[in-house]
């Protein structure tokens, strides 16, 4: 295609914008024809490189048309997904693999303690109980096993508030947790 | 390839040239096809987008040979817009990198 022939072609396909409008466009490509030309091309080359002038005039009639349709936040859309995607499985993965061991081995060690203060609380209390036969057989041991008693029980006593303390903590820190993995994945 | 998906790929080249230097239309359709296949006619309305968008400006400079030419200038609003798609751009890649070579990781 020649270039008075393309320009042409252009104009019919742009009309329905403002004739300004049309002028300034075609202006464009007259100057690309120009450049073109003094580089050694073709017309019917150049004309061929910009391709159809229908596609072309559909272009800038779909720029008048509300500036973007939604096919620009879809794209975004399902970028979003995907790497939400990614980071869910990156945080399961890290979860399962690298947190389990360490929160097993806490667990284990909270039931001992816990185990740890109930045996004490109840040894404290079965040495007490055992108070009056000690007293029956006049014993020379009843401060000591009054001692050891008291001493006990209170012992298991705090064992089990501490175990509390530290549960009650480790709740609210396994809360943030959760809160963050999931801010993490929304992000 | 889909015409959706190369119009803002082309956005993207057109803008990240528009940021290092002005240029006027023909250089910018000659640097761009040399590296993408594309019609180079479409690269036209995009720039006349990008105007009524107040992402570029343009002024007309003379030439040694022929006619005045015209240039287009990035404007701070154009290059919001440029490191903002650059960013989703790089985004996206990375995704669909991670899929198609496997690693899920």
């Amino acid at each position: 295609m020649k270039k008075i022939e393309y320009l042409n072609h252009l104009k019919t396909n742009l009309q329905g914008l403002p004739n300004e409008e049309i002028n300034d466009i075609l202006s464009d490509y007259e100057e690309h024809f120009q450049i073109g030309i003094s580089k050694g091309k073709t017309e019917e080359e150049i004309s061929h490189e910009l391709g159809d002038p229908k596609e072309i005039a559909a272009g800038y009639k779909l720029n008048l048309k509300s500036n973007q349709p939604s096919d620009e936040s879809t794209t975004t859309t399902t970028n979003d997904n995907t790497k939400r995607f990614l980071v869910a499985l990156l945080l399961i993965i890290v979860n399962v693999m690298v947190l389990s061991a360490p929160v097993m081995a806490l667990l284990g060690i909270l039931v001992g303690l816990f185990g740890m203060g109930i045996g004490f609380a109840f040894g404290g209390l079965g040495l007490l109980l055992r108070l009056p036969f000690v007293l029956i057989g006049n014993s020379p041991h009843i401060l000591t096993s009054l001692g050891l008693g008291f001493g006990l029980g209170a012992l298991g006593l705090l064992v089990l508030i501490l175990g509390a303390v530290i549960v009650k903590h480790l709740i609210i820190l396994i809360k943030k947790y959760v809160k963050w993995n999931i801010e993490l994945v929304n992000r | 390839m889909n015409i959706q998906f190369k119009k803002g790929v082309l956005e993207l080249c057109v803008l990240s040239l528009l940021d290092r230097k002005d240029f006027y239309g023909y250089e910018l359709v000659e640097k761009i096809s040399k590296f993408v296949n594309i019609s180079e006619g479409t690269i036209y309305p995009l720039l006349r987008r990008f105007r009524s968008e107040g992402y570029v400006t343009t002024y007309l400079e003379e030439s040694q040979e022929g006619p005045p030419r015209k240039y287009y200038s990035i404007t701070n609003q154009g290059k919001e817009a440029y490191e903002k798609l650059k960013l989703e751009w790089e985004s996206f890649i990375d995704g669909v990198n991670n899929i198609l070579r496997g690693e899920l990781i």
